[in-house]
């Protein structure tokens, strides 16, 4: 497969492609929120950041991809602007570890647990049902999706790749 | 909400660039006796960026690294974060036990503590001049280190600022040894309050001693 056909997905940036395309990103206490609509072959992610917007932030004021509670609807929006019918959805997560032990005394510690919880509710009120995840442990991961198969390659620093 | 999205204007950002070149020749001389050899440590660039620049520019995400961050307790509060290359923390180890470049190759406890004890230094020689230039008070805790994909580390540490805006504070570094590099990434992460403390005090504290 060829550079010039992996779109890299930022942190706090979200992408929607079709096949040749894969989507990439590089996740830590981050969640990575991958929907795919089999019919079209049509596949998007976000890079998740954070849980929610501070309190009081107004709408528009803030990068929706940042946030969980605004990048998944923010997602789901534009695979449908892009033809996706909702109830065909895939939804796949994967992402949210805790990367640096001892990090005490710090909201850090528990982000990426936090950010878990925050995706897994977001996807339950959107009505979403995750069919395949990769969540949680103490390191990162580098995640390929392949928008062929809806099959997304995870890479994990020092323990190994797997396929969701 | 407080917001990291302001301006900084380039009289800010040089006095800022001032104490950034004070601390690193602190930084210097503690790290030289430390390793007893001469090592400079040069900044070579200080810099309000994005986490989408970071994304793209830094060319880490997909890289092993290692990390060590130490966090900021006193007027100024947040973090002091480092990232090395994953041979450049071996070339670190090298040059601290005087074994020619080259002889590390393995990511094993000895890199992670020499990594630790470097960015302890710096990181504290580095808060020193600001307590001493700013006359604010500051203590930095212990550093904590992980090594993992570049990506991962600054995504994990990056978020609980991104809360406040999309604009970090970064000062590129690099340490040399005679005909020996290495680059160093060094992130000064203020939670948005500390930021207006610390540019507060530039108003008033480095006017005249600035050397």
């Amino acid at each position: 497969m060829s550079e010039e056909n992996i779109i890299n997905v930022n942190m706090a940036a979200m992408n929607v492609a079709t096949p040749p395309r894969h989507l990439r990103t590089v996740l830590g206490s981050c969640v990575g929120v991958f929907l795919y609509e089999p019919r079209l072959k049509l596949g998007g992610l976000v890079h998740i950041m954070l849980p929610d917007a501070p309190e009081g932030a107004a709408p528009g004021s803030f990068n929706p991809a940042k946030f969980a509670t605004s990048g998944i609807p923010a997602l789901i929006d534009l695979m449908q602007k892009e033809g996706a019918v909702k109830k065909n959805l895939v939804c796949k997560i994967c992402g949210g570890a805790k990367m640096f032990a001892g990090f005490s005394a710090n909201s850090v510690v528990d982000i990426g647990s936090r950010n878990q919880t925050a995706v897994i509710d977001t996807l339950a009120k959107a009505g979403l049902k995750i069919v395949a995840k990769d969540v949680g442990g103490t390191s990162g991961r580098k995640i390929l999706a392949d928008l062929e198969t809806g099959l997304i390659k995870i890479m994990h620093f020092n323990v190994g790749e797997k396929v969701i | 909400m407080a917001d990291n999205n302001f301006l900084i204007d380039e009289k800010k950002l040089d006095q800022i660039r001032i104490i950034a070149e004070v601390s690193a020749e602190n930084a210097s001389g503690v790290i030289s006796k430390w390793l007893k050899n001469d090592i400079v440590l040069n900044v070579l660039n200080v810099n309000m960026t994005t986490l989408e620049e970071i994304g793209r520019n830094m060319k880490l995400s997909e890289e092993i690294v290692f990390a060590a961050a130490t966090g900021l307790i006193g007027d100024i509060q947040g973090h002091f974060l480092f990232i090395f290359k994953m041979e450049d923390a071996f070339k670190m180890v090298d040059m601290v036990l005087k074994r020619p470049i080259g002889t590390t190759c393995e990511a094993d406890e000895v890199v992670q503590s020499v990594v630790l004890e470097t960015c302890n230094i710096v990181g504290s020689s580095f808060s020193n001049s600001l307590v001493n230039l700013l006359r604010i008070k500051l203590l930095p805790s212990a550093p904590v280190v992980c090594c993992d994909l570049g990506g991962a580390v600054m995504s994990n540490v990056f978020s609980e600022y991104s809360m406040y805006g999309d604009n970090l504070f970064f000062i590129d570094t690099e340490y040399l040894q005679s005909e020996n590099k290495i680059s160093g990434y060094f992130f000064i992460l203020p939670t948005p309050d500390s930021l207006s403390v610390m540019l507060k005090s530039l108003n008033n504290g480095t006017s005249g001693d600035n050397k």
